[in-house]
């Protein structure tokens, strides 16, 4: 028995929407300010406790900060390395900046497909695609920064191509 | 049959006992153990008092439990789907589609068979637990339920005992014991005595041992150590051939109306169904010593899961096995099983100073500390020899790890000491991955990886390929797949 072929394919790989690179600079302003403030709180304690002369904590909001910004200036790079296809076959995911990576996930293996959206990314109008397989615990692939509207189409797009099996 | 609502064995009241009095101790044992050592000592009843008020309230919710448990569990058979009703205050019913099942298993302990009961596991894809786990029926009722459940997934149910034609592979008592001689289990024990360090008031149990090995002359203490390291090797030993004696005693491999039956337990009997349309990969594992003799095991991952305690043996389908059998079992694995006539492709040779990096890096962090304790910065000279040896390990394993493929299969293989077969048939595979870090970039290098539905997440990992060879092997797993669709076994 054949599974049925499909027809409606991206034409080519895509780019995601340029938006997500607000989102991702909030969401990791966010998380290192965090960070920041609770290791410089352990800073704070760590030199009192050791008696140290001086109890205002330098090191930590240095270094946190300065990942925050490193990783702020990568943001641009994430997203240009960002992209998906659908293929008549298979959907192939790329992104990375230092870990590059392509996944490919055969069309027919695709159990379920949700589309989820933070508060943040709903500010912008987007929302982030998860591909689920069976067998996997969590999703095999998260495509970010998809207006809604493409969201909705890739969602129709991987479910009506389900072949009858798993 | 089972068409009504079905009630346990009685025995389930003692069994699930049991069951909740040993994990409810698992979690009191040591310091149940700290308060006896300690127990003399004044001003410590109160808490003595704490801790024995919390045993006998743990004692009684493990006698309320199993029997509330017994009354309020029903199970029965309803239309295309086994219900599995229980719960006293929650109530659950369980429903699961027997289209799902995956694997049903009857298991005996020795509790089960003094009161003549059998536990019968639901395995379905979900979840890493069986699904449907009733804890005991007369022997009776679950041999007929395990045959009514796989019958109407459209089976015959197993033939009797008085037909049984030969196994079609089975372990004599010297080979059981050989595995169990083969695979030391000396680091489990070794894992127990220092997790009595982790408990608050150790320093009770370990002092008076500390303060006799201090008052020894270093030579002495050191002979005394090392005495100590070997008699807890000997006794890993030792209760490794136990546990593979008890485990593999009398097992065998037959064939089953939905793929391979194995027998075995010497005081829990276990009898599995492989459910060989349902395999997603198989592996051939080496161990170190197995390799020595020329020897291996073989584990078949199927999406269904498995009890959480049995993890280590369960997908094991044959515990010792020469290496020249593995075709003739693996045929009945996966259809087009290959392995001894496989070609073998080399990944790249730049893999070798990565190898032997990673293993550098490792090995150093762990002995800097006692050598650098011992030696000083003398210690730095071990970097020489360290390095030769890290290298060595990378050729050694730059030799032997490699990947084929036939029409139907995909296999990679891997280890320096533990040598890893995993195998992965085409039609099994539900994503691949190429990837590639900066390192392996400004090599040239990718990683590919390839998984399929199996529980336990055993993968197909191509470490260091040239970059144009993982974009080629891409190109083939991707036409093997679209040759494969629509040709897929038993569902999943």
């Amino acid at each position: 028995m054949q599974a049925p072929l499909s027809h409606r394919t991206t034409d080519g790989p895509r780019k995601i929407h340029p938006a997500i690179r607000k989102v991702w600079l909030f969401s990791n302003t966010i998380t290192f300010l965090i960070i920041a403030v609770i290791t410089s709180v352990m800073e704070f304690g760590f030199l009192k406790a050791v008696d140290a002369p001086w109890h205002f904590p330098i090191f930590m909001p240095i270094l946190w900060i300065g990942i925050g910004i490193a990783s702020a200036s990568l943001v641009k790079l994430q997203w240009e390395r960002w992209s998906y296809e659908v293929t008549d076959r298979e959907v192939i995911l790329s992104w990375g900046v230092w870990n590059q990576t392509r996944r490919f996930v055969p069309r027919d293996r695709i159990q379920h497909v949700d589309i989820t959206s933070g508060p943040l990314a709903r500010k912008f109008g987007l929302s982030h695609v998860h591909l689920y397989v069976a067998g996997a615990h969590g999703a095999v692939g998260a495509i970010p920064g998809l207006t809604h509207a493409e969201a909705e189409e890739l969602r129709e797009m991987l479910v009506e191509t389900q072949a009858e099996h798993v | 049959m089972f068409d009504r609502p079905h009630r346990l064995h009685p025995a389930a009241i003692v069994i699930n006992f049991g069951h909740y009095f040993i994990q409810a101790m698992k979690g009191m044992w040591a310091p149940l153990l700290a308060v006896l050592v300690s127990g003399g000592h004044s001003g410590r009843q109160f808490e003595a008092l704490m801790i024995g008020g919390a045993a006998a309230l743990i004692g009684a919710f493990a006698l309320v439990g199993p029997v509330l448990h017994y009354f309020s569990t029903t199970f029965y058979i309803e239309g295309d789907a086994l219900v599995i009703s229980s719960g006293f205050v929650w109530r659950k019913r369980r429903t699961i589609p027997l289209a799902r099942i995956q694997n049903v298993n009857v298991e005996r302990t020795i509790w089960h068979r003094l009161l003549g009961a059998a536990s019968v596991k639901v395995e379905t894809a979900a979840g890493r637990r069986s699904e449907g786990d009733l804890a005991a029926l007369s022997l009776e009722d679950a041999n007929k339920l395990q045959a009514v459940l796989l019958q109407r997934r459209g089976i015959e149910p197993e033939a009797t005992d008085e037909a049984k034609p030969p196994p079609i592979y089975a372990l004599t008592t010297k080979q059981v014991f050989l595995a169990g001689m083969l695979g030391n289990r000396a680091a489990y024990i070794l894992a127990g005595v220092f997790s009595i360090f982790q408990v608050d008031r150790s320093d009770v149990v370990f002092k008076p041992v500390i303060d006799y090995i201090g008052s020894l002359s270093p030579v002495a203490a050191f002979v005394a150590g090392s005495l100590v390291f070997f008699g807890l090797i000997v006794v890993g030993w030792l209760v490794s051939i136990a546990m593979s004696a008890t485990r593999f005693y009398r097992f065998r491999i037959d064939k089953h109306e939905r793929g391979l039956l194995l027998t075995h337990g010497l005081i829990t009997q276990f009898r599995t169904v492989v459910p060989v349309g349902r395999i997603q990969s198989v592996r051939i594992v080496e161990p170190i010593l197995y390799r020595l003799f020329g020897y291996c095991e073989m584990y078949a991952d199927t999406a269904g899961t498995f009890d959480k305690r049995d993890v280590g043996a369960a997908n094991k389908v044959c515990p010792i096995l020469l290496e020249g059998g593995v075709s003739q079992i693996g045929k009945h694995l996966i259809p087009e099983f290959e392995f001894e006539s496989l070609w073998w492709k080399q990944v790249s040779p730049k893999t070798v100073p990565r190898h032997a990096w990673r293993y550098f890096v490792l090995l150093s962090i762990v002995f800097s500390w006692p050598l650098g304790h011992w030696l000083h910065w003398y210690a730095l000279w071990f970097m020489i020899p360290l390095a030769a040896y890290c290298w060595m390990l990378g050729v050694v394993s730059y030799r032997y790890v490699g990947y084929s493929f036939t029409n139907d299969i995909l296999v990679s293989r891997y280890g320096v000491f533990r040598k890893q077969a995993v195998m992965i048939p085409f039609d099994r595979i539900q994503h691949y991955t190429i990837r590639s870090t900066w390192f392996q970039r400004r090599l040239g290098l990718a990683t590919v990886t390839v998984t399929s539905a199996a529980s336990g997440g055993h993968a197909i990992h191509i470490m260091d390929l040239d970059a144009a060879s993982a974009d080629t092997l891409r190109l083939t797993i991707g036409e093997s797949i679209r040759r494969h669709l629509g040709s897929r076994r038993g569902g999943l």
